[in-house]
C-alpha cells in the first residue's frame, strides 16, 4: 500500500466510554457515508466486525484451495516422476503406488496452507508493510489502548468533508473527538528506511564479491594461496635440502616394524606350543570366541568341533574333527599356530581373527571340547529328562 | 420442524463438529488398518499358528544346547567279528570310508582326494604296497587309525567305535589288490586280547554353555603382579599389560629358575603376552635384570 502523504487529512476519530456506546454509535455514523468507517478498541469486541460491515474474512476458503492445491501438485509430481518419468519398482509394488505418495502429499498440503495462511494474512489482508499507521501518531491512542473505544472516520480520496464527519461523531455522542493528519515519517521504520537499507546491503554484496573476484584473479599468490610449485619437497635429480645426507627417502629407525606387520615370535608348531593363552577364561571372552568360531571357524569345524562341517557336501575336504584325543590334548600354542598358518587344507586366518580373538577361539573350542567330552562330575545336580541321557545302550554302535 | 429446536446456525456448527469427529475417526480407523493385523481382514486368523522350529544336527533350534546326556561304556567287541573281513563289516568300511577318507585318500584310495593337492607329504595310495608308515597289516593299519601319522595331514580317528575302525582297516585292505599278509600272530592276538578286554568308553556330554560356565568356574585366575608402580623402570618399561603378564608368567612353567627359557618365550609371545615387543631388543645383562624385577613383582 503506497503510504499517504504527510500533512493530508488521515481521518477524524471520536472516543467512547464503553463498547455498548461505540456499537450503538456505529450504525448512526455509517448511516452518514462520509467515508471509511473503522474502530479501534482496547479488546475485541463480539460483533464488531459485522456491524463495521466487514466482509467474512476469504482466509479459510484460500487456505483450503491452497492445501488442495499442494496435495494435488505432491500427488502430480511424484506421480510423474515415479509413474512416467523414470519408473522404479521398490518393494514390489506397481510403480504408480500411490499409497508411498500421501506422506509427501500431506507435508506439502500443510506447506502451502501454512505459507497461503501466514503470508496470506499479513500481506493480502493486513495490506503490509504499511509503517506507522496514523492513528498511532494520533493523542487518542493513550486512550484507545487503555479503556476507551475509538471510532473513526477515515478519508477516502481527497472530498472528505472534516467538519461533517466531526459533526456525525458528535451526533453519535463521541467524546472527545480529534482530527487526525498524516504524520511526517522518519527513522528507520520507513520504506524508503527500509529500501536504502537492503539497496546498501545489495552494493556492499556486489562490491565485496567483485572485489574479491578481482582481488583472488589479479593476486593469484598473496598468503595463504601460493602457486604449488612452490613447496618444501624433493624435486627430481635434486639433493635434498632439508636432511643432512641429502637424501629425500631416509631409512626407518632400526628396529622399525610396519604396523599390522609385527613378525610371529615363533617359527614351527612345534615352537608355538609353549605360548601363553593371555586371555582370561571369563563368559566375555567365551562369548567373544564364540563370535569368533561361528563367524569363521563354523562353516568347516562345525558348530560342535566335530568335523562336521555346516557346509556338509558343498566343500571337498575334510575339516580335522577337533574333539579327537590328539586335539583336545593339544596346547594352546600349537592351535593358535594352525589358526595363523593354516594347516593342510585350511588357510590362514591371521588376517580375519585378530590376536585377541585367536586366543577366545581356542577358549570356546576347549568349552566345545569339554562340551562333548564332559568329566562325570559335571553332570551332577543334572536331572534327565525320560528317554533321554544315562545309559543309553540304544545308542551304541 | 427441525427449527423449532435449533436455529439453522447453530445446526451447521453441529454438523461441522459432527464432521470433525467423523474424520478423525476416519483416521484413527486408517491407522488401526494399517497398523492392527486383524482389522484388515475379519476372516484372517488372529493368532497365528505355532511353526516348528528348523531341526539343527541334534535336533535342537541352537545346535550347541542339547540336553545333557550321561557317559557309557560300549560293552567289549567279539574278536571273532572284527578280526577278519565279512561283507557286513566292509559294507560298514565302504560307507565310513566315504565319510572320512575320501575327501584326501580318493573314492578308488588312490590317494587322490579332491583335498589331497595341498598335502605334504601326500596321502597313502592304498592300491600300491609300497610307501606304508605302520605297515599295511591289520595291526599297522589299525595303529594308524588309532594315532595317526606324526609330521603328516593324518589325524587320529580314536573317535570312532573299534568296531567302525576295524571295518575300516578292513575295507582300506580291500582297496589294495595286492597280499597284505603275513600277519604277526603275536600282534594280532595283543590286539583281540585288547578289543575283548575293555570297553570303549563314551564320554558324558553337556550343553556348550555349561561347559562354558564349568570353564569359567574351574579358572583359577592367577595373582596379579604387585607393587608394579614401585618396580624399577625396566620392568615397568617391559610390561604393557600388568594383568596379561601375571597370566602369562603364570603359564610359564620354571620361568623363575630358567632366565634363558624365560626370555625366549617373552619373546615370542610378545606383545599379546602383556610384554613390550621391545623386549626383543634386549641384551642379556638386561634380561638378567628383568628376571629378578619380575621375580620381586610377581606372586609365588
Amino acid at each position: 500500500m503506497t503510504q499517504p502523504k504527510s500533512g493530508d487529512t488521515f481521518g477524524v476519530v471520536g472516543l467512547f466510554e464503553s463498547a455498548d456506546a461505540l456499537m450503538a454509535a456505529i450504525s448512526k455514523v455509517r448511516e452518514a457515508g462520509l467515508g471509511k468507517v473503522e474502530a479501534y478498541t482496547p479488546y475485541p469486541v463480539h460483533g464488531l466486525d459485522k456491524a463495521l460491515g466487514q466482509r467474512r474474512s476469504p482466509l479459510g476458503g484460500m487456505v483450503m484451495i491452497m492445501g488442495v492445491l499442494g496435495a494435488l501438485t505432491a500427488f502430480l509430481f511424484q506421480w510423474w516422476i515415479s509413474g512416467i518419468d523414470y519408473p522404479i519398482v521398490t518393494g514390489g509394488k506397481a510403480p504408480t503406488s500411490w499409497q508411498a505418495f500421501v506422506p509427501i502429499m500431506f507435508e506439502v498440503t500443510v506447506l502451502f496452507a501454512t505459507f497461503t495462511a501466514g503470508l496470506g494474512m499479513l500481506f493480502f489482508l493486513n495490506k503490509l508493510p504499511f509503517f506507522g499507521h496514523p492513528v498511532l501518531h494520533a493523542k487518542a491512542i493513550s486512550a484507545i489502548t487503555r479503556d476507551r473505544f475509538g471510532l473513526a472516520i477515515e478519508a477516502e480520496g481527497d472530498a472528505f468533508d472534516v467538519a461533517a464527519a466531526v459533526r456525525a461523531l458528535e451526533s453519535a455522542g463521541a467524546r472527545p473527538i480529534e482530527v487526525i493528519s498524516v504524520p511526517s515519517f522518519s527513522g528507520p521504520m520507513t520504506a524508503r528506511y527500509l529500501e536504502r537499507s537492503l539497496l546498501g546491503i545489495a552494493i556492499a554484496c556486489a562490491v565485496s564479491g567483485y572485489a574479491t573476484y578481482w582481488a583472488v584473479k589479479l593476486f593469484p599468490v598473496l598468503p595463504p594461496t601460493s602457486h604449488m610449485l612452490v613447496q618444501p619437497r624433493l624435486d627430481p635429480q635434486k639433493p635434498s635440502a632439508f636432511f643432512k645426507d641429502g637424501h629425500g627417502m631416509q631409512l626407518p629407525v632400526p628396529g622399525t616394524v610396519a604396523r599390522g606387520y609385527l613378525p610371529l615370535g615363533v617359527t614351527s608348531q612345534e615352537e608355538a606350543a609353549t605360548l601363553v593363552n593371555p586371555l582370561a577364561v571369563t563368559q566375555k571372552v567365551l562369548e567373544e570366541g564364540r563370535q569368533a568360531y561361528m563367524n569363521h571357524c563354523v562353516v568347516c569345524h562345525g558348530p560342535l568341533a566335530n568335523g562336521v562341517p555346516t557346509l556338509t557336501s558343498a566343500y571337498g575336504a575334510k575339516p580335522a574333527n577337533l574333539q579327537a584325543q590328539q586335539f583336545r590334548e593339544y596346547p594352546d600354542g600349537k592351535i593358535y599356530w594352525a589358526i595363523v598358518m593354516g594347516k593342510n587344507a585350511m588357510p590362514s586366518y591371521a588376517a580375519d581373527l585378530s590376536e585377541d580373538d585367536r586366543w577366545a577361539v581356542i577358549h570356546y573350542l576347549r568349552a566345545l571340547q569339554r562340551a562333548q567330552n564332559a568329566k562325570p562330575g559335571d553332570l551332577a545336580g543334572v536331572k534327565f529328562e525320560a528317554g533321554s541321557g544315562q545309559g543309553s545302550e540304544g545308542k551304541a554302535p | 420442524m427441525i427449527e423449532a429446536y435449533v436455529t439453522r446456525e447453530e445446526l451447521r456448527r453441529l454438523l461441522s463438529a459432527l464432521l470433525v469427529v467423523i474424520i478423525f475417526i476416519c483416521l484413527v480407523a486408517l491407522f488401526a488398518f494399517l497398523i492392527i493385523p486383524g482389522t484388515r481382514n475379519a476372516n484372517a486368523p488372529i493368532a497365528v499358528p505355532a511353526v516348528n522350529p528348523p531341526q539343527g544336527q541334534t535336533g535342537w533350534l541352537d545346535v550347541t544346547e542339547y540336553p545333557p546326556e550321561a557317559g557309557y561304556t560300549v560293552p567289549p567287541v567279539d574278536p571273532k567279528t572284527v578280526m577278519t573281513p565279512t561283507p557286513a563289516l566292509l559294507a560298514r568300511g565302504k560307507v565310513l570310508f566315504e565319510q572320512n577318507c575320501v575327501a584326501c585318500h580318493g573314492p578308488e584310495g588312490h590317494g587322490d582326494g579332491p583335498a589331497a593337492k595341498g598335502l605334504n607329504p601326500p596321502p597313502r595310495n592304498f592300491s600300491q604296497p609300497t610307501g606304508w608308515i605302520n605297515g599295511y597289516q591289520i595291526e599297522g593299519i589299525w595303529k594308524t587309525l588309532q594315532e595317526g601319522v606324526k609330521g603328516s595331514a593324518m589325524v587320529e580317528y580314536d573317535y570312532l567305535s573299534t568296531k567302525d575302525r576295524m571295518a575300516l582297516v578292513h575295507y582300506v585292505q580291500s582297496l589294495g589288490d595286492f597280499s597284505h599278509g603275513p600277519e604277526d600272530p603275536a600282534k594280532l592276538a595283543a590286539l583281540a586280547k585288547l578289543f575283548a578286554s575293555a570297553g570303549q568308553v563314551v564320554p558324558p556330554k553337556i550343553p556348550v554353555s555349561m561347559a562354558m560356565a564349568k570353564l569359567e568356574e574351574e579358572y583359577v585366575a592367577p595373582a596379579p603382579l604387585w607393587n608394579l608402580a614401585g618396580a624399577p623402570a625396566l620392568a615397568r618399561r617391559s610390561i604393557l599389560d600388568p594383568a596379561r603378564a601375571a597370566r602369562t608368567l603364570a603359564g610359564l612353567s620354571g620361568w623363575r629358575t630358567d632366565e634363558r627359557s624365560m626370555a625366549r618365550e617373552l619373546v615370542r609371545g610378545a606383545p599379546a603376552n602383556g610384554f613390550s615387543p621391545a623386549v626383543a631388543t634386549y641384551t642379556p645383562e638386561q634380561w638378567r635384570d628383568l628376571h629378578s624385577q619380575l621375580e620381586g613383582i610377581a606372586s609365588p
